[in-house]
């Protein structure tokens, strides 16, 4: 097994997740001005929450090593 | 013990390996040479493949374009950087130059298609990008490519101790929840950042339904692949793993392809009135 990529690199794709989900779905709804594009983001919630959780499972782990 | 923080595949060859560097630099030149090609034949000649005009097209100007593909290099360097700490040099450039050749091939394959052969009447096709692959912007090549990483990276933190089929699935279905919203918001009017053509006979939130079963089966089949590659390398070296990896990902291209007119074909005959599947009216 690849043994894990040092802190910050670690986290690199989760930044990369979220700030894709930021630039093209949420600014970009934001700037259709249309309310309806805006609240289907909800349905991007699982994908943003395994981002998140992956994001503390990274930082538990760095922490305990 | 505490989970690891990344379970993927091994590194795929020993970083210092001289055949592996010669490999990498093979593709990478290949990949540069095609890129250079396809931006100049797009910008400088667009009536060869019949490039429809961006007139109309929001925020198409130069400086917008390379802006744009200044964001998709830079989150894609943070993945590739990612990618090389963990597979090495040449398990990365696998899966950078293996995402062009995958997702850049497919969906110029299927533009291409779309246009120029009218039984099809036409499948979309993409309106900005500063650099191109072929007929796809280099931004979607490279958005592909970290998306596809980022999922799997995610997955496999999630579920460390899944096998490698689990770890692809669930890679696939994070990044296609992902499009789910990003097509939507990037095909309606403030942005036509591609433009569907095709009156399939299923859509979800507008967007015909092959979009979201390719982008789970690609990334799904992807992960696979590159999972199966370092055991490749081991047994028959990083030239011939690379041949093997290419060719794979050509034959699956040429089956997806054909699945997408299988399955519109069946879903025509099946459903009696194009549907859409809609939410908030989407």
């Amino acid at each position: 097994m690849a043994p894990a990529p040092p802190p910050p690199v670690d986290l690199y794709p989760v930044v990369a997740l979220l700030g894709f989900w930021l630039g093209a779905g949420l600014l970009g709804a934001v700037a259709t001005g249309d309310a309806r594009l805006i609240g289907l983001g909800v349905v991007t919630l699982p994908a943003v929450v395994a981002a998140l959780l992956a994001a503390a499972r990274i930082r538990r782990a760095r922490i305990s090593s | 013990m505490a989970a690891p923080a990344v379970r993927l595949a091994t590194p795929v060859a020993p970083d210092a390996a001289p055949a592996a560097r010669g490999v990498e630099r093979t593709v990478l030149g290949c990949l540069a040479v095609v890129v250079v090609a396809s931006t100049v034949l797009h910008h400088a000649a667009p009536a060869v493949l019949a490039v429809p005009p961006d007139d109309g097209v929001p925020r198409s100007g130069w400086l917008w374009l390379v802006a744009a593909d200044a964001g998709a290099v830079a989150l894609a360097w943070l993945c590739f950087r990612h990618a090389r700490a963990t597979l090495g040099p040449y398990g990365a450039t696998m899966f950078l130059a293996g995402s062009f050749a995958f997702t850049g091939l497919e969906e110029t394959l299927w533009i291409l298609w779309g246009r120029f052969d009218p039984r099809l009447g036409g499948t979309y096709y993409f309106t900005k990008g500063f650099a191109w692959f072929l007929e796809t912007p280099v931004s979607a090549c490279l958005g592909w490519f970290f998306l596809a990483w980022a999922s799997v990276t995610v997955a496999g933190v999630l579920v460390p101790r899944a096998g490698g089929v689990v770890r692809a699935a669930l890679g696939g279905l994070l990044a296609t929840d992902l499009d789910l919203w990003i097509d939507p918001v990037q095909t309606s009017a403030a942005h036509r950042s591609w433009v569907w053509l095709a009156p399939t006979p299923v859509r979800v939130l507008s967007i015909p339904l092959t979009n979201f079963v390719g982008w789970f089966l690609l990334v799904f089949c992807f992960a696979l692949l590159m999972d199966a590659l370092p055991g490749r390398v081991a047994r028959h070296g990083p030239a011939r793993a690379a041949w093997w990896l290419f060719g794979a990902l050509l034959a699956l291209e040429a089956a997806i392809l054909a699945g997408f007119v299988v399955l519109t074909r069946a879903l025509a005959a099946v459903v009696p009135a194009p549907v859409n599947l809609t939410v908030l009216g989407i």
